[in-house]
């Protein structure tokens, strides 16, 4: 689940980046309005979190360009600007969420997953496929209630298809969302850690479309 | 006394004035210009007189003067007011019947009588007679005998004349004060009409149905208009540079702590707990301090609100989608219920701070439900945020405004609220006794469309019976 997090202020960026690591997702942080408009307009996020005070541009015209450019990733607003009517505008302007600053990083971990979860039409945390029970707050995941031990790779790739359980997601797709797109993996290091996922929750959980790519809960 | 303070009355006056000075002076005028030509026509009837009375002088055989037929039957009636004499060397030896054998007091002729002039004696009898006195040098048995023929009319005539005129003069003068008062009258409505649409102009700044005076007024209340105009601008200016401070200082004072916060969980990561707690501690009271400054800085108030209202139910609607984005707000039914178009006095900035933070209140509480209600009657409206979650009466105070967690500082935006509330003179009341979190407060009401509930969602929360409540103390929430 890549995140990509809009934030100029170093420390609280790298607070929130270490936070959604920690979580089980894969942020990645520009410091500038430009290149967050650029990254999230292009590449492919499950969410962005969004400062409004940016240097080159602001976060609220970010906002409104990939909304105009009818990107529809959910986003959620981070600002230290915290007038309820300031809230509203951010939402109209498209916004999913709103957090105002100073925050918890454990809040914002949580609305972030209520974003993605609503973005892939998910009402609770726990996704269940078949016999695997997913739980997306605790990273916990269990086959036949009996709990599954998984690295954090393993959980960030099952996470991802569960989220887009019955859809074939494209390797590529993946990739970037396990491994991040700023990192360069060996050409089947997916294909390793699949293997590896399956041998613990049993292979017929992921499904392989060949040239097409993998599949949960078919 | 204070109906003279305005304009009108001030002119008006001043016009009245004017006019009965200038109608008093023409009065005078005219009653003198009418007494001057009376008694030119006099003299003129005192000089047809004379000739008459001189062409019917006869002298009998013994040389005695006589006059027979005078013409005129007043000469003949005693006290008439015409009369005549004749004197031979200063002693009367004949005069009219109306004289009743007395003579005429013409002493006081001096050069007039003796010029052959009018002049003006006073009559045996009390009054005043117009008099002319002149030598008879016809007919021929006259000549050398001195004699003089004088004709006198009384003034009392004059003055019944003068009298009469004084009366129509007076009469058609008052008609014309009242015709030239109508004017000024009318001509001060016309003047004034210009500051009469300022002030309505005026009052539609102050309501909020336009944003500034307009341009078309007349030259010499132009500087006026432009005046209060750049007035406006200046305190709006004046306002959007606070909010812009605020902002700023908002910016500048969150994200140090937004970054104090993150090193306290670097702390506790690295085992120092207590130390990192005592910091969380810290960090929280300056942020409950900062957030309620901030708040403070923010809001406008009713004295710089000038002319602002909001729109309650869309207010309410798009705060309602806000709410239902944050935590738990998608599980409660977000109930609004308000007449279209409830047009409250009060900045929007300022009313959605007031129901943003009630509403979060009612979030963070509501086992289910939360209504949002507007009741206008009577020129203002009560707005009542219900929750169904616990009541205030059995929930006791934050133990401190300044404790910093989540938790405690939970009254914090109710206290914000009342901050707000405060400016606009109105006061957030809870009612302690209901079973459920009900809070309410008033406001002026500018307009109202119609009557129609709005409902946020397809189920129904739950209704509350009237309110018995209790104003908020400062540190007050739940």
């Amino acid at each position: 689940m890549r995140v990509l997090v809009v934030e100029d202020e170093k420390a609280i960026a790298e607070d929130v980046r270490r936070a959604l690591d920690l979580a089980g997702y894969v942020a990645e942080v520009v410091g500038d309005g430009e290149t967050g408009w650029f990254r999230a307009g292009v590449e492919d996020f499950s969410c962005v979190v969004l400062d409004l005070g940016l240097p080159r541009l602001d976060g609220l015209t970010v906002l409104k360009r990939l909304r105009a450019e009818g990107v529809m990733t959910p986003v959620m607003i981070l600002t230290a600007r915290g007038a309820w009517m300031e809230r509203v505008e951010g939402i109209d302007a498209g916004a999913d969420d709103y957090l105002p600053k100073p925050f918890q990083t454990e809040e914002l971990v949580a609305r972030v997953g209520a974003l993605v979860r609503r973005a892939a039409g998910l009402g609770t945390p726990v996704i269940e496929a078949g016999a695997l029970r997913i739980d997306t707050r605790r990273l916990s995941v269990t086959r036949d209630g009996r709990a599954v031990d998984l690295s954090a790779l393993e959980f960030r790739a099952i996470n991802y298809l569960a989220h887009h359980k019955g859809c074939v997601v494209p390797q590529s797709e993946l990739m970037e969302h396990v491994y991040g797109g700023e990192r360069e993996p060996d050409s089947n290091a997916l294909e390793v850690l699949i293997g590896r996922i399956r041998r613990k929750i049993g292979a017929d959980a992921i499904a392989t479309r060949r040239g097409q790519g993998y599949q949960l809960g078919a | 006394m204070d109906s003279v303070k305005t304009l009108r009355c001030r002119m008006l006056l001043a016009a009245a004035a004017c006019v009965a000075a200038v109608l008093a002076v023409a009065g005078v005028a005219l009653v003198t210009t009418f007494e001057r030509h009376v008694l030119e026509l006099i003299g003129r009837d005192l000089d047809v007189r004379w000739s008459q009375l001189a062409r019917e002088l006869t002298f009998d055989d013994a040389g005695r003067a006589r006059i027979e037929a005078a013409g005129d039957v007043r000469y003949a009636t005693p006290k008439s007011g015409a009369y005549w004499q004749v004197s031979e060397n200063g002693a009367t030896v004949l005069r009219s019947a109306s004289l009743e054998g007395r003579d005429l007091d013409l002493e006081e002729g001096g050069e007039a009588r003796a010029a052959g002039r009018w002049f003006e004696a006073d009559e045996v009898g009390g009054g005043e007679l117009y008099v002319v006195e002149r030598e008879l040098t016809a007919p021929s048995g006259a000549k050398g005998r001195g004699l003089k023929l004088a004709v006198a009319l009384d003034h009392e005539q004059i003055e019944a004349a003068r009298r009469g005129f004084q009366w129509d003069a007076a009469f058609v003068l008052g008609l014309i004060a009242l015709v030239l008062l109508l004017g000024a009258a009318l001509q001060l409505g016309v003047i004034l009409q210009p500051l009469s649409r300022l002030r309505e102009e005026l009052a539609g700044v102050r309501e909020g149905r336009r944003e500034r005076l307009g341009s078309a007024v007349p030259a010499e209340v132009a500087p006026l208009a432009e005046d209060l105009n750049r007035l406006l601008d200046a305190q709006e200016e004046l306002l959007r540079k606070a909010r812009e401070r605020a902002g700023a200082l908002a910016h500048g004072l969150k994200t140090p702590i937004a970054v104090l916060s993150a090193e306290c969980r670097r702390l506790e990561e690295d085992g120092r707990g207590e130390v990192a707690q005592r910091l969380r501690e810290q960090v929280c009271a300056i942020q409950t301090h900062v957030e309620r400054e901030i708040a403070r800085a923010r809001a406008r108030g009713a004295s710089a609100a000038l002319g602002a209202y909001v729109d309650a139910a869309g207010t309410a609607r798009r705060l309602v989608r806000v709410m239902s984005r944050m935590p738990r707000g998608e599980q409660i039914d977000w109930r609004c219920e308000a007449p279209e178009q409830l047009m409250l006095r009060m900045d929007p900035d300022d009313f959605g701070e007031v129901i943003g933070n009630l509403l979060d209140n009612a979030r963070k509480w509501a086992a289910g439900a939360v209504t949002l209600r507007c009741e206008a009657a009577d020129g203002s409206a009560r707005i009542v945020v219900e929750d169904d979650g616990p009541g205030f009466g059995s929930h006791a105070q934050p133990a401190s405004l300044t404790a910093g967690d989540r938790e405690s500082s939970a009254g914090l935006g109710l206290v914000i609220v009342q901050d707000v509330l405060a400016t606009y003179g109105s006061s957030l009341w809870i009612d302690r006794a209901a079973q459920h979190g009900v809070v309410s407060f008033a406001l002026p009401v500018k307009s109202v469309a119609k009557a129609a509930t709005v409902q946020s969602t397809t189920s129904s929360g739950s209704q509350r019976e009237g309110m018995r409540g209790e104003r908020l103390a400062p540190e007050a929430g739940k």
